[in-house]
């Protein structure tokens, strides 16, 4: 019951370019993780080599996509202004701030020692890039998103995992390791939640079957796809009226 | 030399609006508009009772709401052949737990040394982070201007020692201004006197018992406060925080740890 059945709450200001950057800076933060992990492997130079550029570029991506969406972009720089742990905005401001100049130094800077020590910053930075988007739309208000506060960073972190070995596959990377990852994320996502049917089966049913069958690149576009559209279609559901 | 404002006694003030004795009349949101230079947000016909404004917005920040209700017999009550006209001015409620406060990531939105939630439209860069952890819907971002604008609790005012534009407009006293725990006193007394006239279902809405605390600006209202928009249960979304975390953590951890087993293991 509300004043006329209007909406109590308003609805969320947000463009596209929020749901690109929870798609873009949570595949590029699950990417360093698991650059990271296979250089302490030290079994696939390509793939951690692969997983720096990858990283830095999301990084790169995703400054712009944020900036764009403020109403006053030219004070992006107030981000950094204060810290507040207690928002999740101001958490992951200076968490993309810390992935973006990690995950660049880790391809730039000089000498190996150092570049791997960035790559870490960055794989750690990059496993909050990957989870706290559901914690950012999550605590709020908005009955749509709330109601799922415990579950979004636990979709939003395997289907990012998922888009990290999608990614990493699409440019040539095969083995067992990012197969195993990528089947786990589609046995995740595949399990009864709460997102739509079309990006569920896109980020679940879908690659897992692929992948058993051994289609390993379709699998990888079809996570992709569903990683995506899961994202849209979570911003969307909070701007529906009155975000029930 | 020693500062004006330091001088000044400063007490946690709070607004009660009673919409008892509300006459619908909108003063308080012409006064706002004219003090606080509040842009129009749209000329238009809602066809729902006097009300063309309907809630409060980036560009709204006092809004008289008129609830009509079905007659009933009492003090206040209307000749049997008419239906009953509530009206009530809306504000924000400048929570003592604020949403809108805790989320800002620029600290563009603090607290005032009254006590009111403001929002310095200097540091605001309109990231809408406010917009859905307000349990209200009352923040909102102005689409030509891009930053996020509410209620000021006419804070240049109180810091000249003056009450805010609405409550010093209100013919009737609706609109009372001053310190909080005296006009929760004076709102305690008001309802014991309504109730005792007969007027039951007179409600003092102000939620104590919530995550929000209470709130600085509370209603006294006819009915269910629903229906002027004030929630039974509003909860302040920094209470999911923990939980939501907790989940992030989780995930993370499963992410990390799956990542290095399978590496550890891997063949090409």
């Amino acid at each position: 019951m509300t004043y006329y059945d209007l909406p109590l709450l308003k609805p969320p200001v947000w463009t596209w370019e929020v749901p690109a950057y929870f798609f873009v800076g949570g595949a590029a933060g699950a990417v360093a993780v698991l650059g990271v992990a296979a250089r302490i492997a030290g079994n696939d130079e390509k793939l951690v080599r692969d997983a720096r550029w990858i990283a830095a570029i999301g990084a790169t991506v995703s400054g712009p996509l944020l900036v764009a969406d403020l109403g006053r972009p030219e004070r992006f720089l107030n981000m950094l202004r204060v810290f507040k742990p207690q928002s999740p905005m101001s958490v992951g401001a200076w968490t993309l701030a810390l992935f973006g100049a990690s995950s660049t130094a880790a391809l730039f800077l000089p000498g190996k020692t150092l570049r791997d020590v960035a790559a870490t910053l960055s794989a750690a930075s990059g496993l909050v890039m990957s989870t706290y988007t559901g914690v950012l739309i999550g605590a709020t208000s908005i009955p749509a998103w709330n109601r799922h506060a415990n579950t979004l960073p636990i979709h939003f972190g395997a289907s990012a995992l998922g888009s990290a070995v999608a990614l990493l596959e699409l440019r040539g990377n095969r083995s067992d390791a990012l197969n195993a990852l990528g089947l786990g994320a589609a046995l995740f996502e595949s399990l009864p939640g709460d997102s739509d049917a079309l990006s569920h089966a896109l980020s679940g049913t879908v690659p897992l079957v692929l992948r058993l069958f051994g289609k390993r690149k379709a699998a990888a576009v079809s996570s992709l796809l569903g990683s995506l559209i899961t994202r849209y279609a979570w911003v969307g559901a909070g701007k529906k009226k009155g975000g029930a | 030399m020693t500062s004006a404002v330091s001088s000044v006694h400063v007490t946690t003030t709070g607004f009660f609006t009673d919409s008892t004795l509300c006459i619908g009349c909108k003063a308080c949101e012409v006064a706002c508009k004219e003090w606080n230079d509040v842009p129009h947000d749209g000329f238009f016909w809602s066809g729902l009772s006097y009300d063309n404004t309907l809630g409060l917005g980036h560009s709204t920040w006092r809004h008289v709401k008129f609830v009509e209700h079905e007659t009933k017999i009492g003090a206040g009550g209307n000749d049997a052949s008419y239906s009953t006209w509530q009206f009530s001015s809306d504000v924000c409620k400048h929570c003592e737990h604020a949403g809108c406060l805790e989320a800002c990531p620029t600290g563009s939105i603090i607290r005032t040394e009254f006590g009111g939630v403001y929002v310095q439209p200097d540091i605001c860069n309109g990231c809408g982070y406010c917009v859905v952890t307000c349990p209200f819907g009352v923040i909102d971002r102005r689409p030509d201007d891009g930053r996020a604008f509410k209620c000021t609790f006419c804070y240049d005012r109180q810091k000249a020692g003056e009450q805010p534009a609405c409550a010093k407009a209100c013919p009737t006293e609706s609109i009372l201004f001053g310190d909080l725990e005296q006009l929760e006193r004076a709102a305690d007394a008001r309802i014991a006197k309504l109730h005792a006239a007969g007027m039951t279902d007179a409600t003092l809405w102000n939620p104590k018992q919530t995550s929000v605390g209470g709130t600085h600006a509370f209603f006294l209202v006819r009915g269910d406060p629903r229906e002027y928009n004030l929630p039974l249960n509003p909860e302040a979304p920094q209470t999911l925080l923990k939980e939501s975390w907790s989940a992030a953590a989780a995930a993370a951890g499963v992410m990390a740890l799956g990542a290095l087993v399978a590496f550890a293991f891997n063949r090409r």
